[in-house]
């Protein structure tokens, strides 16, 4: 059976968004080397991952917030 | 039965025959040990569903007191950084339907599997490792995210910037998995139309062959 880049390509998120077993995972990346296109396919939507990651700040919670549920909650339990 | 012997039994009897009293410790010790660790995440992902600090703050409040209120639903030791995340969805998804007042909802699901055969063959021209892109702020493109539709700005939050599983975003939204596989990947082609719109506007230009 020959490479089928369209094939391939279909489980290109399932590989990134880490949705293979392991198994599936090491007979994907040896089709990704078969093939310079999809290779190069999978490495940019790699980067758009990378990028959302690093790029969208995370936020945490403010200390007042985490009081006053906190206070919340308590007064819930003991009413 | 001693007060003193009350609490280790709690580990052996159900909740059925638990005592007023042992309820109230139990559901303390869920919110200490299970639900409190997740305040941060439940925060981000309700400031960039929202982008308002605010807003965020009364989600994630109400989450809490609806989590306490629902608490005996919750089995313990299952995945509560999921459940909690579904009850924060549900409440954003209430509150945003009330404000944004909208009678029909927009099925993005007939246009997702229309466009799905295409999709697969549109090989993305847009390449972040341009300097353009790495320029960019933090800022931008959570506004590039949050100009998205509300389905699918939830499904990339939830799998990129939060790290769930298919299976578990799939039970936070209700959707089948298959669902959110075709929703993710549209979601993503039209995040990076929009970021290729906004690089345009600051001199970016593609290199098409």
């Amino acid at each position: 059976m020959g490479h089928d880049c369209s094939k391939v390509l279909s489980k290109v998120f399932l590989a990134l968004d880490g949705e293979m077993t392991e198994a599936e995972e090491k007979s994907f990346l040896q089709q990704l080397q078969e093939c310079s296109c999809c290779l190069d396919h999978f490495e940019i939507e790699k980067e758009f991952k990378n990028f959302l990651q690093q790029k969208v700040e995370k936020k945490c919670v403010k200390e007042d917030t985490v009081s006053s549920i906190k206070t919340k909650i308590k007064s819930l339990a003991l009413a | 039965m001693a007060v003193s012997t009350s609490f280790t039994n709690l580990k052996f009897l159900n909740l059925s025959v638990a005592s007023e009293k042992d309820d109230k410790l139990r559901k303390d010790q869920l919110f200490e040990k299970e639900f409190y660790p997740h305040m941060d995440a439940l925060y981000n992902f309700a400031f960039h569903l929202t982008y308002d600090e605010d807003d965020a703050n009364d989600l994630v409040q109400e989450t809490y007191m609806k989590a306490y209120r629902f608490a005996n639903s919750y089995v313990e030791g299952t995945n509560a950084k999921a459940w909690l995340f579904k009850i924060l969805k549900n409440a954003f998804i209430n509150e945003y339907r009330k404000k944004s007042k909208q009678p029909n909802k927009v099925d993005y699901e007939d246009i997702v599997n229309y466009h799905d055969q295409e999709d697969v063959q549109l090989v993305g021209t847009l390449d972040l490792r341009e300097e353009i892109f790495q320029g960019m702020l933090g800022d931008e493109v959570t506004k590039a995210i949050n100009s998205l539709p509300v389905d699918f700005r939830t499904v990339i939050l939830l799998c990129d910037i939060e790290g769930f599983t298919y299976e578990e975003i799939a039970k936070i939204i209700d959707i089948p998995i298959g669902t959110v596989r075709s929703r993710l990947h549209r979601a993503r082609q039209m995040l990076k139309e929009l970021l290729e719109d906004y690089a345009r506007t600051l001199g970016y230009k593609e290199n098409k062959e």
